[in-house]
């Protein structure tokens, strides 16, 4: 019987990828940041930002610990320094998850779409970049599951330019936009183990050509920052200010302050350990980098975001529940200078947390799993009083994945398909509730 | 439930011998699924990390693969949320393929490149890895019927291409 091509293809896939090498030794967490180089961690832009000297002076941002505002005291937990455990939140919860009247809502409008991006597919992603009124986000093509840089015009909803992640190998592992340039990071993809010399690129991708203007070897892309395009030099495993406009290295990052997030009118940095269980907070003074408060919380702790005045954000705690799967459950958590003074009530299973421009938000899947096979996923969404930290507000639906962001003012979501081949802004409010 | 001949055994040793047995296995999973080197290896690297965090709490007497390959398979859906990547040192000589391997791999991942994520890994599943149907599809939360139809969707789509 002859061979198909689909055979042909599959026996040699099979032949190269048994050629992987297990390494000797297995994987085992310990905490990165003190042990290894700060320039390994890896290329995420906004949110990894160093924005060391970026404006400190707004006290009025501080996190406020209490107040009118405060949710009801039962689901309250004093403030301490170094976080308690939460409360057991392994394995699936005993509420049933989306029911048939959360299914039932006010359908979101689509506002525009943006075709050919597939956010949904991608490994590892940038969040969306804005950057001279256009909203610059990565998109790997249906077709062809290449990964691109699209840039999208936030007025027209339109791509009008892409630059194609070509070189050296389609590996795209987070961009930036600085000094009218995109900057990406690039791995060869074919493979490594630290210090994977020779391995990660750094580009300088001019704007309007399209043309790498400087290739930056084993230089991993950090973020941007007071004026700097901020880079992790793996071999030395010092961070490094860069010209964003020539790629020149202007000076190195202190490595306390390196990875550091300005969020809630504090300097933090937030490290998770590397197997998933628990966060720790550092404040950090923003001129020395002195540590002026610490405290663990037992889940993984997104990046926190103002809400009201407050400090809030959402945390995960994953588990193998009883039906033998891995479950993730979410609640909100608000942050004080000194450590975590509420934790929300666990959302029901099938659900989750997400903060979007400072609102809390309940999503359903429909989303949860891009590789679903239903042809028409179904995603809620309703608002999560940050007062009450209850579920308020209209019940949305939208046939298509969850939000993956928010930008320009606008909740985004891959459409329905699979792979999507659009990405959808959505209207839905994001004001205050009730507005 | 465990049982007594495995709770005398340290959860270490299950979790090293869980390692020797199946990063190959999850490998090729992770390598389906992402189409793309060293994200598979970041994959496995935290599918193991998540195992080796629930090693005290997971029926050793269960075949633990299915786990790591659900858990790989949601740790890959799992956008937008690992931003801040770790490297943990793995004390592996694999180093950079081998330079004919290498060009071999572009090959055929450009190959692969025309299927979803959804397809490859059911192609590979169910052609390359003996896997059932009901199996592969409980593996990737789909229903076997899907299952079927992204495995003949992406012998169609490799024969075309």
């Amino acid at each position: 019987m002859d061979r198909s091509r689909a055979d042909d293809v599959l026996s040699e896939w099979s032949t190269v990828a048994k050629t992987a090498r297990r390494p000797f030794s297995s994987p085992k967490p310990r905490m990165t940041r003190t042990m290894l180089p700060a320039g390994l961690l890896a290329g995420a832009t906004l949110v990894v930002a160093i924005v060391f000297v970026i404006g400190f002076g707004s006290r009025s941002n501080q996190p406020v610990a209490s107040g009118s505002s405060s949710p009801s005291p039962s689901a309250t937990a004093s403030a301490t320094a170094s976080a308690s455990p939460t409360a057991s939140v392994v394995g699936p919860l005993a509420s049933p998850s989306a029911t048939a009247s959360q299914r039932v809502g006010t359908p979101a409008g689509v506002a525009a779409s943006v075709p050919n991006c597939d956010i949904a597919d991608l490994y590892d992603t940038s969040p969306p970049v804005i950057s001279g009124g256009d909203m610059f986000i990565e998109c790997a093509l249906p077709d062809s599951g290449a990964e691109v840089v699209a840039r999208v015009n936030l007025t027209t909803n339109e791509v009008v330019k892409t630059y194609p992640n070509n070189y050296p190998i389609n590996v795209l592992r987070g961009f930036a936009v600085a000094g009218g340039a995109l900057w990406i990071r690039n791995d060869n993809g074919s493979g490594c183990s630290l210090p994977c010399t020779g391995f990660t690129h750094l580009l300088r991708v001019d704007l309007v050509s399209g043309n790498v203007t400087r290739d930056l070897v084993d230089t991993i892309l950090e973020g941007v920052g007071s004026g700097y395009v901020l880079a992790g030099d793996i071999k030395s495993g010092h961070d490094l200010k860069l010209d964003p406009a020539t790629g020149d290295s202007k000076g190195e990052v202190s490595s306390t302050l390196a990875g550091a997030q300005e969020v809630c009118g504090s300097l933090w940095n937030r490290d998770q350990n590397s197997d998933g269980t628990t966060t720790t907070f550092k404040r950090l003074d923003p001129s020395s980098g002195k540590v002026l408060a610490s405290f663990t919380e037992q889940s993984m702790v997104d990046e926190p975001q103002q809400v009201d005045g407050q400090c809030w954000a959402v945390a995960r705690t994953t588990g193998i529940g009883a039906d033998g799967f891995l479950h993730t459950s979410y609640r909100f958590i608000r942050i004080t200078p000194s450590g975590i003074d509420f934790r929300g009530p666990i959302l029901p299973d099938g659900s989750q947390a997400a903060l979007f421009n400072g609102t809390l938000w309940r999503l359903t899947p429909g989303a949860a799993d891009p590789m679903s096979s239903n042809p028409d996923p179904l995603t809620t969404m309703q608002r999560i009083d940050p007062a009450t930290a209850q579920p308020v507000g209209p019940i949305w639906t939208y046939t298509g994945y969850a939000p993956a962001f928010v930008a320009d003012g606008s909740l985004w979501a891959s459409e329905a398909g699979n792979p999507p081949e659009a990405l959808d802004r959505l209207n839905v409010p994001l004001g205050a509730i009730g507005s | 439930m465990r049982g007594s001949s495995i709770v005398a055994e340290s959860a270490d040793l299950l979790y090293e011998r869980a390692f020797e047995a199946h990063w190959g296995d999850v490998f090729r999973f992770s390598l389906a699924w992402t189409n793309d080197w060293a994200a598979a290896e970041d994959m496995v690297q935290d599918a193991y990390l998540r195992l080796w965090g629930t090693r005290e709490r997971i029926d050793w007497e269960q075949p633990v693969l299915p786990w790591l390959l659900v858990t790989t398979r949601r740790l890959a859906t799992d956008r937008f949320r690992s931003l801040k990547r770790r490297f943990v040192p793995s004390g592996s000589e694999t180093g950079a393929l081998d330079e004919s391997v290498r060009v071999r791999w572009l090959d055929v991942r450009a190959a692969m490149s025309v299927l979803s994520p959804l397809e490859r890994t059911a192609l590979v599943l169910t052609a390359l890895e003996g896997v059932s149907y009901d199996e592969a599809a409980q593996t990737l939360g789909t229903s076997a019927g899907a299952l079927r139809a992204a495995v003949s969707r992406a012998r169609q789509k490799l024969e075309a291409a």
